[in-house]
């Protein structure tokens, strides 16, 4: 099965990285979440309820939404630190990549590990800039901005969009499909890796991943 | 138009849905403008009261306005005509200017069907779906930010429900239009729109009645956050546009002369009233109204009053075509009123009894144009009548005596007054 996916561009400043990302992460993550779901006997189930959270961006004039999951929170934000950190730590490398995939579980044959195939990845590739005066700052700030609505609305239309999702499956494997390990939400599973450098080296070693992967 | 029908109780799944659904976008577009950041709660265990999965909590008011707006709409959105449900978003100045910014509108398609889609399950679910798609792209806006710093005595937000066509005329020329989601279902497709002002700039171009607006000429940009200042809410109920609900009750706005003359140019660029009449009407209005000059010191006390200016400004114009006492009505209906003493009809004060010279505060000292006459007219009292008829000491004499004897023959009736101020109940 082909994973679609989707990459979004942005050229921002150093202290800009996490709030870009998690915007664009957490709107993502909002739509691919469903309400835990808490069985009331051998086949039925309900579904819980999910709450939401404006998050003001302190550099960039933005409220993005978000899930009210501290885990999630956490989860997402650890990794974009982890991020963040090697993008400034590297003084060579000025941009990178980071990514959202969403992926089902296959179950296999004997004990090997069951095989992780992504339906949906979201990429997001981050420029540096340095900015040498403040007039500069506000008017790519202003910038940033508007190509955040745009992006946002460019989301919602894709996840609009009449395209492969996995359906819930029996409630016995449901983790095939939704991560069950938080205790107030259920997203679908989901990983995120990045790269500081997005080479052609990267791009071979994902595909020959993924060729091994499914030919299995 | 779709042929497939709907059985019964599918047919009614999908209307209470419906109703649901256009209720909750009614209710997360107008908390989006609040002015306030909001967080709800992620139950693990749902209660039975959300719908769709989502913790939206439902201001009563909106939940009222919305099911009357449906209501008198007689056919639901499903059901033919199609009538689509909009809301509508407009910002409102101090002295009660309004401009609208975004206009959200959720209409039904009958044309574009899939029989394939469950009514319980599938299009619950996409109603889900999209109402998510509304609380993120309600933040994208730039109307959210603005939304984010009104207070009373600068603009505040104000929202209208219909069940119409969605009106963008008022949204300025360059406006911008968004889908946010659709869903699919048996007999149709949901579809859902915004459209938002994306310039609160003036415009250069002639408005219809052929006159350019004669503040053109400063075109000055308003910026996005040109009014930040507190968050601080307040509420002004007028006319059939509902203020957001808000806790605070509002107080008489003052403001300093330039932002007052900001905020006109910036109306006045597309001004819609609340009630949709004809942008040129209200243009109209405005412009009449405009009589400040930059440098006026504002205070409520001090409105009506002018400082020295140029006698081309347009309002002493005005004045001096209309030297009758009829200006005082058309004086009421602008904005800024004058503040006229006395009686035009009054003889003006002898020379003897003026003691300064009277300058008039916009002419020349010695001028004896209508104009000065009518200022030193306005500054004298009018005359105390004994002062003009003065009695001889014997028609004194007589006057007295003659109010003696009345008040004799009244003394009964002055003990019996007297004897009911001094009774205590």
């Amino acid at each position: 099965m082909n994973a679609r996916s989707q990459t979004f561009e942005f050229a921002v400043e150093g202290r800009q990285i996490d709030e870009v990302v998690s915007c664009m992460f957490h709107t993502i993550l909002f739509h691919r979440c469903v309400g835990k779901y808490h069985t009331n006997g051998e086949d039925s189930y309900s579904v819980g309820t999910l709450g939401y959270t404006d998050v003001d961006c302190d550099y960039i004039d933005f409220t993005y939404l978000q899930v009210t999951s501290q885990e999630l929170q956490r989860a997402v934000a650890e990794k974009i630190n982890q991020f963040h950190d090697k993008l400034r730590s590297s003084d060579s490398n000025r941009s990178g990549q980071i990514t959202l995939e969403f992926y089902q579980k296959k179950k296999s044959r004997w004990m090997f590990k069951p095989e992780e195939i992504p339906w949906e990845i979201w990429t997001i590739k981050i420029e540096q800039m340095q900015l040498s005066s403040e007039n500069e700052r506000q008017f790519m700030r202003e910038k940033l901005s508007d190509s955040l609505t745009e992006r946002i609305f460019q989301i919602t239309e894709i996840i609009n969009k009449p395209d492969y999702v996995p359906k819930p499956p029996h409630l016995s494997e449901l983790d095939l499909v939704f991560d069950t390990s938080y205790t107030d939400i259920q997203p679908y599973l989901f990983k995120i890796h990045f790269s500081d450098s997005p080479t052609i080296v990267n791009h071979v070693k994902t595909m020959i991943k993924e060729a091994f992967n499914t030919s299995l | 138009m779709s042929d497939y029908q709907l059985n019964n109780e599918d047919h009614e799944a999908l209307e209470k849905f419906t109703k649901f659904f256009l209720v909750k976008a009614a209710q997360i577009i107008v908390q989006s403008r609040l002015g306030d950041k909001k967080i709800t709660k992620s139950k693990a265990v749902c209660s039975g009261n959300e719908w769709f999965h989502l913790s939206i909590k439902d201001i009563p008011e909106v939940t009222v306005n919305a099911k009357k707006c449906l209501a008198d709409a007689q056919h639901l959105l499903i059901n033919p005509p199609h009538r689509p449900f909009c809301v509508e978003i407009s910002l409102r100045t101090p002295d009660f200017q309004t401009i609208t910014l975004e206009t959200w509108c959720i209409s039904f398609d009958d044309s574009i069907s899939d029989p394939s889609q469950r009514v319980r399950f599938n299009i619950y679910n996409r109603m889900s779906i999209v109402l998510r798609s509304l609380l993120t792209c309600t933040r994208a806006t730039p109307t959210y930010q603005l939304s984010r710093k009104q207070s009373a005595d600068k603009y505040i937000i104000c929202y209208k429900m219909y069940s119409e066509e969605p009106i963008v005329s008022h949204l300025g020329e360059h406006y911008s239009k968004k889908t946010i989601g659709n869903i699919i279902t048996p007999i149709g497709r949901f579809v859902l729109n915004v459209a938002y002002r994306t310039r609160l700039t003036m415009s250069s171009t002639p408005v219809d009645n052929g006159t350019v607006p004669c503040f053109t000429q400063f075109g000055i940009d308003i910026r996005d956050d040109h009014f930040s200042l507190g968050k601080n809410q307040h509420c002004l109920e007028e006319d059939n546009d509902a203020q957001l609900p808000s806790i605070e009750s509002s107080s008489i706005p003052k403001s300093s002369p330039i932002e007052v003359m900001k905020r006109r140019q910036m109306s006045s660029e597309s001004i819609s009233s609340s009630h949709g009449t004809p942008d040129k009407v209200y243009y109209s209005k405005l412009r009449a109204a405009f009589t400040t000059p930059s440098n006026i010191a504002h205070s409520s006390s001090h409105i009506g009053l002018y400082s020295r200016t140029s006698d081309n400004d347009l309002p002493y114009a005005l004045m001096m075509q209309q030297q009758q006492p009829q200006s005082m009505e058309q004086e009421q209906n602008s904005k800024n009123n004058f503040y006229l003493s006395g009686d035009f009809d009054n003889e003006t004060a002898p020379d003897d009894f003026i003691l300064v010279e009277v300058k008039p505060f916009f002419g020349k000292s010695d001028s004896t144009d209508d104009l000065a006459l009518f200022i030193r007219s306005c500054q004298q009292p009018p005359m105390l009548e004994s002062f003009v008829i003065e009695p001889s000491l014997g028609e004194t004499i007589n006057q007295l005596t003659e109010e003696l004897r009345v008040f004799e023959s009244k003394v009964e009736e002055f003990d019996q007054l007297v004897t009911t101020l001094s009774t205590t109940e």
